[in-house]
């Protein structure tokens, strides 16, 4: 029996319309508003609609665009029965897609007429949209499973489902949705009270599958919930995604391994930095201690020739060491109010005796007093490295350097420029000058000295200012190299610092050997040992600790005017733990300690000395940093 | 000036045609209405004669009364408006007792068996003999009472009082606790055809409240209206009495 809904709000016309219905045979739902018609067309799926258009409330109009924005009803055929009789409004239910519209008073043979035609011609379209959904279920290379919802039954299945569940149709059409699930997964509880309520109306997930052996099959699977006849399904779309989860994984093996790797870099360059500037301390001090010693001039310019060699490798291995940091993320800007004119003058003077040397002309374009909010130090090393391969690729002419602030975008941005008159680089060479440990003439035909990191450190700063780096340059004429960045409007909130400044080299003072004030050196090592002892006898007395326990001990025996503290004490309790030990022992709370390290230390690691230690010196340190240090030490007791 | 009042009057025109075109257009469509359901009862009658049994019949025939009574219902309110509107509406004056009239009025809608909702009559008056147009009065009386049944919550109660305040008008009240009229609306229920949102859903046409008006208004008298939304309404009907000798 066919099934009509008859929706009118007139009860008159309704119990008619249904009267002579029924009597024709069909099966009759009456509803006496829109509402409750929307609501009865979804719970009962009739087989044709009819409906009254002017209605309080929900109009005839908007129950048909709400029946054929669910699935469920879309497909019925939709007949508008109406009083009103204007053409405008009969056009106007057609167009909006109602299959049929029928002026009242109703003549009931034609009715029936109407009603069959429509619902013979819905019937075809059904049909039709059955061998389409039967060719696409079957023919799909995706798993289609229809499941419902209330107990987790499979409804139906297709031949891919078969194919990645590994169980026959017949067999799926038997089990409970829930054995297809990984239950494992929180995502996968999908079925059965609780999970399905948390279906939505669509969904997409990335989850798992299990097949018949109980396997876990990774799937991504969106789903659809419908609604029919009152009862709620779940329409699943599953794709084997196990390829491409292998390639995923693969892929972030690799990236974890090369991440790793680049850690362990970072890491073995830190420690080598250690390593190397230990025994550099020795190399350095000794010279330094043997120039003043010797009085023979050739054997004086040999022991510059090590002083000058021991340096070079030093900044080698600070350009090394921050290329490192900056690689590892370990570095971020301090920033401070800078005069930025002050800093690129001091960066010019240092290396002006180089410049000298090559008979190479520096000029100093920048205005005075520029201020900024920037690191100093980074800004710095940046200018350094671009100055100092503009001095070193010059043969002849000159080097300039410019400054201003500019405005770009709405932001103040800080431009350096540095150009040179000096070999210049091929375009094809520009992209390579940016990499470490490169040089336009590499190998045998390397003609400048230089470990080839200066603009790779450059660039990495510049990232870290959110500028930009680039070059203009004409090979034989010579480069510019341009510095932009835009300057951080938030000012700093702390401009403690913990190295202190040396100014001036000691007032020297004559005084007994026996008065001088006693100090603890915590040190582990011999030579650093003595060429501290060197550097420091006319200043003070000398115990020497070899490791933090007996240092501690020490303390508590003797009552020093100092300590002196290496950080990395060998394998028992290291310098930091000492000291905080220390400060437990009667009278030694605000006694100075120094920090003596092989570490370049980052801004956090300097936040942290400075809690336990009034000083710190970076090895390896010369002569006068230390005889300041230390005199201003004393002196202030 | 000129053009200012010229503007004035054509705007007032215009609004009245739109107010014309409405008015036929709903009457078209209820006059519609009730023709559809005559129309589709008189067929149903005719093609099942022989099957039909004549109980179901019945049904049908009772189907076809009510409807000619909602024409006209309807045809008499629109008619009457159109002459009042004219001013070709007459009175014919006779004697009649206002306590008897509503109280027979009373039980006649209570033993109906239309409404869900009950109308209890009460009174301090015996009798009350006024020359009155009988017709318009009932007109008024019907149409108030009807409106506060209709709007009532089934078995919420209808009060209906008829009193005489100061010996010169004839006070009726009818208080319901139905659905009320939004405020808004309460300045437009006496315009034809004019129904309130809330009130869509109930049967009727819009013509009674202006029919009652203009009836009370030939009587000399007035209607005022009180009303809450969702709380209920109350309706006062003032008249003058011109007392028999």
């Amino acid at each position: 029996m066919k099934k009509i809904l008859v929706i009118e709000d007139n009860s008159l016309l309704l119990d008619s319309i249904s009267d002579f219905l029924k009597e024709e045979g069909f099966d009759i739902v009456k509803a006496i508003n829109g509402e409750e018609g929307v609501e009865l067309a979804v719970r009962n799926v009739p087989d044709i609609i009819l409906s009254d258009i002017y209605m309080p409330k929900m109009n005839g109009y908007e129950v048909f665009d709400a029946l054929k924005a669910n699935v469920t009803t879309s497909l019925i055929p939709f007949i508008f029965i109406s009083a009103k009789a204007e053409k405008e409004d009969i056009l106007y239910g057609l167009k909006l897609g109602a299959d049929d519209y029928i002026i009242k008073p109703i003549d009931f043979p034609e009715l029936l007429n109407r009603i069959l035609t429509r619902i013979e011609k819905a019937q075809n379209t059904i049909q039709l949209s059955e061998v389409k959904y039967q060719a696409l279920f079957e023919t799909a290379n995706d798993a289609i499973l229809m499941v419902r919802l209330k107990d987790g039954v499979v409804i139906d299945a297709n031949l891919a489902a078969s194919r990645l569940l590994g169980y026959t149709k017949e067999e799926l059409l038997k089990i409970n949705g829930d054995n297809i699930f990984d239950t494992s997964d929180q995502d996968a509880s999908l079925f059965t009270e609780p999970g399905y309520r948390y279906w939505s109306d669509f969904v997409l997930v990335d989850t798992y599958w299990k097949n018949k052996e109980g396997a876990r099959i990774p799937i991504h699977v969106s789903g659809k919930r419908i609604q029919l006849i009152g009862e709620n399904y779940i329409f699943l779309i599953a794709r084997d995604i196990t390829e491409l989860k292998l390639k995923e994984n693969a892929i972030l093996a690799s990236k974890e391994k090369a991440e790793e790797s680049d850690r362990l870099k970072s890491s073995i360059l830190a420690n080598m930095s250690h390593e190397l500037r230990t025994p550099l301390n020795g190399i350095l001090g000794f010279a330094e201690i043997l120039k003043e010693e010797l009085r023979d001039p050739e054997q004086s310019s040999m022991v510059d020739n090590i002083r000058i060699s021991g340096k070079w490798l030093m900044s080698t291995l600070d350009a090394i060491l921050l290329l490192s940091q900056l690689e590892a993320g370990r570095i971020s800007p301090t920033l401070n109010e800078t005069n930025i004119s002050d800093v690129i003058h001091s960066v010019m003077t240092s290396i002006e005796s180089m410049a000298n040397e090559k008979e190479i002309v520096v000029k100093n374009n920048v205005p005075d007093g520029l201020v900024i909010s920037t690191d100093e130090k980074l800004f710095g090393q940046l200018v350094r490295q671009i100055l100092d391969n503009a001095v070193k690729f010059t043969i002849r002419g000159e080097v300039t350097v410019d400054a201003k602030i500019e405005e770009k975008n709405g932001e103040d941005w800080v431009s350096v420029r540095v150009s040179d008159t000096g070999i210049g680089i091929n375009p094809e060479h520009i992209e390579i000058i940016f990499h470490e440990f490169r040089q336009v003439s590499e190998g045998l035909s390397r003609k400048f000295q230089g470990s080839g990191l200066g603009l790779t450190i450059s660039k990495k700063i510049i990232q870290l200012f959110r500028g930009e780096i680039h070059v203009e340059s004409e090979p034989g004429k010579g480069s510019s190299f341009y510095i932009k960045f835009p300057i951080p409007q938030v000012l700093p909130l702390s401009d403690k610092k913990v190295t202190p400044k040396i100014t001036k080299v000691v007032e020297e003072k004559v005084v007994s050997r026996d008065q001088l004030p006693l100090v603890l050196i915590v040190e582990d090592n011999l030579m650093n040992r003595e060429l501290t002892s060197f550097f420091l006898k006319d200043i003070c007395r000398l115990d020497h600790a070899r490791d933090g326990r007996s240092a501690i001990r020490m303390a508590g025996e003797k009552q020093y005017a100092a300590i002196l503290m290496d950080l990395n004490l060998g394998d028992d309790i290291d310098g930091v733990e000492t000291a905080h030990k220390i400060r437990e022992i009667k009278g030694y709370r605000n006694l100075p300690i120094i920090a003596l390290t092989g570490y370049v230390l980052l801004n956090e690691e300097q936040k942290i000395m400075s809690e336990s230690f009034s000083y710190y010196l970076t090895k390896p340190f010369d002569r006068n940093s230390i005889v300041s240090i230390m005199t201003k030490t004393l002196s202030k007791e | 000036m000129h053009e200012k009042n010229y503007k004035q009057t054509l705007a007032t025109l215009e609004d009245l045609n739109r107010k014309k075109s409405m008015f036929i257009s709903t009457l078209s469509h209820d006059f519609r209405t009730s023709l559809t359901a005559i129309s589709m009862n008189l067929q149903m009658l005719e093609m099942y004669d022989q099957k039909w049994t004549p109980q179901k019949k019945e049904t049908l025939f009772k189907r076809l009364k009510k409807s000619m009574k909602t024409m006209i219902t309807l045809l008499d309110e629109v008619s009457m408006l159109a002459k009042a509107f004219d001013g070709k509406l007459t009175i014919n004056l006779s004697e009649l007792d206002f306590v008897a009239f509503c109280r027979d009025y009373a039980e006649k809608v209570n033993n109906s068996g239309e409404y869900t909702s009950k109308v209890i009559f009460d009174t301090n008056v015996e009798t009350l003999a006024v020359h009155t147009d009988s017709s318009f009065f009932g007109q008024v009386v019907n149409n108030l009472v009807i409106n506060a049944v209709k709007f009532s919550p089934a078995g919420e109660e209808v009060r209906m009082n008829l009193s005489v305040p100061d010996g010169f008008y004839a006070v009726i009240t009818l208080t319901d606790k139905g659905i009320g009229i939004p405020e808004k609306d309460l300045e437009k229920i006496f315009e034809p055809f004019y129904r309130s949102d809330n009130a869509l859903q109930y049967p009727g046409s819009g013509l009674g409240l202006p029919v009652a008006q203009r009836a009370v208004e030939l009587l000399n008298g007035s209607i005022e209206i009180e009303s809450i939304e969702n709380k209920g309404t109350k309706a006062t009907i003032k008249l003058p009495l011109n007392k028999a000798i």
